[in-house]
Order: C-alpha cells, then structure tokens, then sequence
C-alpha cells in the first residue's frame, strides 16, 4: 500500500487529475439533457403525479415549461 | 520522493472557474494572510489542518495533494473564513465543490457513507432533514437524545413532514440525483448505540471501506498537510 499521495497516484501528475476532474465537473454541471438523463428523472416525475391529486395537477400545470427540454432529450437537438 | 512543481496544472484554475457558474470568488487574489487559519475552529482542534494552505494549493494546480488529503474533510462549513477574508473568498464552496472531485478520485468515501442510514431513513422517507438520532454518547448522556428536548419543549419527538411536502423532497431528489447517488452510497447502516449488540459494535468501530462504488475505486486518504509529502494514511 502506498505511503504517501505521490506513490498512490505513480506516474500521473496533476495535469492529469486535473484534466480527469475537469472533465467530471463538466459532465456534472452540464445544462444538456440527455436521454440517459431525462430516463433518470421520470421516476420521481411519476412518484410525485401519483402522490396525490393535488401534486398530479401541480406537475400537468408546469408541463408547458418541461415540453421543450423533453423534446431536446427525445430528439437529441436543441431548439432555438 | 519530492512533490514536482513541474507536475501541478498551472492551467486548472482558470477552467475550472466558468464552471463553477459564478459561485468562484476569486482565490487567485488570496493574499496568504492566514486570517481564515487563525480563526477557524477546526484547524483549532487539528494542526494540520489549514484552508490558507489548501486555497494556495487549489490556485497552484497542485490536485494530487489536495484531493487525496484527509484535510480536505475537515471543514464543516461554518464560513468563519468567508466572513473574515479580507479579499472575500468563499473557501466553503469550493470545499464543497473539491470533495465532489476528491470522491471522484476515490477519497472520503468512508465519511460520506455513514451519511447513508441517514439519507434513506429519515430524509427520503419521512422527509426530516435534521436527524433527531443522537450517536454522541456523552450528549446522550448529559443533554439527552434531541427527541427527548423536543418532547420537553412540548414539540413531537420527531418533526412532521406533510405528504405533499415528502412527495417534493422525494421528486427534487430524484430529478436532482440525490436519490441515485444515496443509494449508490448504500451498504454501512447507521446503528444505534444503545441498542446494538457487540457483533455490530465491533463492526461500528471498524467500519470497513467498501473497495468500490459504483465505477470508482474508493482509496485511503492521507495526512497531506502535516509535512511535505504527506505522511501517514488516515484510519478508514
Ligand atoms: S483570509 Fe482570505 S486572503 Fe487571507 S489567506 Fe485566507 S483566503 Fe487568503
Ligand atoms: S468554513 Fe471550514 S475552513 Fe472556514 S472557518 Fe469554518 S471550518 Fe474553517
């Protein structure tokens, strides 16, 4: 087992890490909508249509305003 | 084996800044005064510890050292050093934004995963976002559990979370990815002193760190800012 920092990363040096962290927050902090990501967020849309009559309303008033980025997940592209 | 300047990315800061969408005050204009040091509590309480050092570390480039450093985890955010800079840098974020990195490579995740009995307990299903569990022995002793103050004050052991308000915390988690990333955490339970047999006990003192979450593999932390090149590994 290694004993300090430098022998756990080797050979890699902070340009290295520093590019892998980059990329991290990149992807992390990324504004696009995937449809890996959209998938990702439709079990809490639905948990939350069914919790009550009252949130399933609230959640079809704010569809106008998901319909755009839905459509970016679906079909890949951005509108203008 | 020497730390290499020649290894540090000179470049980082600069790209990582339009990233951090404007929360980044500006930490290349850090003076090195140490005022953030010497009034903050837990470099008090840990020598090592020192966020001049980190800041001056983060601006340099030198990632190996920052985000495998047990350091790193021992902020708790309570922006002393923000309130105190003269040049106004907001050290706590970019705590906050650096330990993402560091469990990205690998570091903290045994801090991390004793937050998970926590998260799916409490805060998914009944929606309390702080815990009224006391693990402390000596405040269960002297104060009491929270819930105990609470009943005294006349107040429900336990805060009520209305059903709407739970289906709001449970969608936000999902669409935010909490709920993905507690349950990628999963696997130590939190236990309870007072009722836990000497099996668990034992196995609450030597908590283990799981080899892997998800893709990374999790690594032990190391004493970075204690001596140059960092010294002995943490306890997981
Ligand atoms: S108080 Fe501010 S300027 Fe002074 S060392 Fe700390 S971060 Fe730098
Ligand atoms: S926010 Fe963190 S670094 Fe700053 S004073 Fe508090 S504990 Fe220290």
């Amino acid at each position: 087992m290694a004993d300090n920092f430098l022998e756990a990363y080797g050979k890699e040096t902070s340009r290295d890490v520093g590019t892998r962290t980059m990329n991290y927050f990149r992807e992390l902090f990324s504004l696009e909508m995937p449809l890996g990501r959209m998938m990702k967020m439709m079990p809490g849309m639905i948990k939350f249509a069914t919790a009550s009559k009252d949130t399933r309303e609230d959640l079809f008033k704010f569809m106008p305003q998901m319909m755009p980025m839905m459509k970016q997940a679906f079909t890949g592209k951005k509108e203008e | 084996m020497l730390e290499q300047v020649k290894d540090w990315d000179d470049d980082f800061y600069e790209k990582f800044k339009p990233i951090a969408m404007g929360f980044v005050n500006e930490a290349e204009k850090c003076l090195q005064c140490g005022k953030c040091t010497g009034q903050c509590p837990a470099a008090a309480v840990t020598p090592s510890y020192n966020p001049r050092k980190i800041i001056r570390d983060l601006v340099n480039g030198n990632l190996k050292r920052v985000l495998s450093s047990v350091e790193l985890w021992q902020c708790f955010f309570c922006s002393g050093c923000f309130s105190v800079c003269p040049m106004d840098i907001n050290f706590p974020f970019f705590v906050f934004m650096f330990r993402l990195a560091a469990m990205n490579e690998g570091y903290g995740w045994e801090d991390v995963k004793q937050l998970e009995g926590y998260a799916e307990k409490d805060y998914l299903r009944k929606g309390i976002t702080v815990s009224t569990f006391e693990r402390n022995p000596e405040v269960v002793e002297t104060i009491g559990d929270i819930s105990k103050i609470r009943m005294e004050a006349g107040l429900p052991p336990e805060r009520k979370v209305s059903d709407r308000g739970l289906a709001e915390i449970n969608m936000i988690s999902d669409l935010s990815g909490m709920t993905s990333f507690m349950k990628k955490i999963g696997g130590v339970e939190l236990l309870d002193c007072k009722t836990c047999n000497d099996e668990q006990a034992k196995r609450c003192k030597t908590k283990p760190l799981p080899s892997k979450v998800g893709k990374i593999k999790t690594k032990l932390r190391f004493y970075n800012y204690g001596e140059p090149g960092g010294k002995a590994h943490a306890e997981a």
